[in-house]
């Protein structure tokens, strides 16, 4: 297993994360009717509204899932923090970086992960709204844009900014 | 749907859940699939189809029949669309007489209630592509 890498930019990432001051609060109905609309329109068994925290990720919307945090090192999400672009698992049992992941070897048995990054007007990346499905899956083109504008709107609630959405 | 040469067709979606409106314009706009003009409720939507031409119609039915009101309307020339452009609709039911009502006024598709968004961004396609039948 690979763990979740650290981006270059974490200290100045985590401060943007916590000047929204959104960990530990209480769910919302905003964020889980996006994540509940992304389980719908993807048939996921579990969709999340996921922030990277210094060494965990933390769930502030959630779909198929009851805990509300996993650590850092294991998360998936942190992987696509990394990668700054849509993170797409296709099958994570038979990837090098995933495949003994606890994630995939235990509950909840990850086998397919898409993650479109939560990224700031300034480029800092907080986290994810990602799907997963304990199946091998794809997504086509209009799948991945689909996500991204839901993603779109997560972020538009985070900030407050109904602008233009991010490429 | 036959916009402007080099253009994509501009289209209306009424439908009143702001999440499967939002997300349809959007995934059209970034897949340049089709410009979407959004309306939430039937005024806005009364108002946008007498003030600007539209080269097709999305729309969703509830039973107060405001909406076979506006297709009719359309139909009958009394908005700035052409009378004759596409109209798909999303509606919850369609019975025979809704699917009579339907027929008569042209519509070209009708989504059933509860759709993926995929499956309008589709229609809106085929559309565009002047496949709908």
């Amino acid at each position: 297993m690979t763990p979740a890498p650290i981006p270059s930019d974490e200290s100045a990432r985590l401060n943007a994360l916590y000047e929204l001051l959104i960990l530990d609060t209480p769910p919302e109905e905003r964020y889980d009717r996006i994540v509940a609309f992304a389980a719908a329109e993807f048939d996921a068994p579990i969709a999340l509204l996921s922030l990277i925290d210094r060494d965990r990720q933390w769930f502030k919307a959630r779909v198929g899932l009851d805990v509300c945090e996993t650590a850092r090192d294991i998360s998936f999400c942190g992987h696509a923090v990394v990668a700054r672009s849509t993170l797409v698992v296709e099958d994570a049992a038979l990837d090098p970086r995933f495949a003994d992941n606890p994630l995939v070897t235990g509950a909840p048995h990850i086998r397919f992960y898409a993650g479109a990054p939560l990224q700031l007007e300034d480029g800092s990346i907080l986290g994810t709204l990602c799907l997963i499905d304990t199946r091998p899956r794809s997504l086509d083109s209009t799948d991945l844009a689909i996500l991204g504008s839901l993603r779109d709107l997560a972020v538009m609630e985070m900030t407050g900014r109904w602008g233009a959405p991010t490429p | 749907v036959t916009p402007a040469s080099g253009q994509v067709p501009r289209l209306l979606l009424v439908e009143p859940d702001s999440l499967v409106r939002r997300t349809v314009a959007s995934v059209a706009r970034s897949l340049s699939i089709a410009d979407i003009r959004e309306a939430g409720t039937y005024d806005t939507a009364d108002l946008l189809l007498h003030s600007d031409a539209f080269d097709g119609l999305i729309i969703a039915l509830t039973d107060d029949g405001r909406g076979i009101d506006l297709v009719e309307q359309l139909r009958a020339g009394e908005m700035e669309s052409a009378r004759d452009c596409p109209v798909v609709v999303m509606t919850g039911r369609c019975d025979e007489s809704r699917v009579t009502a339907l027929r008569a006024l042209s519509v070209r598709r009708v989504i059933l209630k509860p759709f993926k968004v995929k499956t309008v961004l589709e229609s809106v396609a085929q559309l565009t592509n002047g496949q709908a039948t």
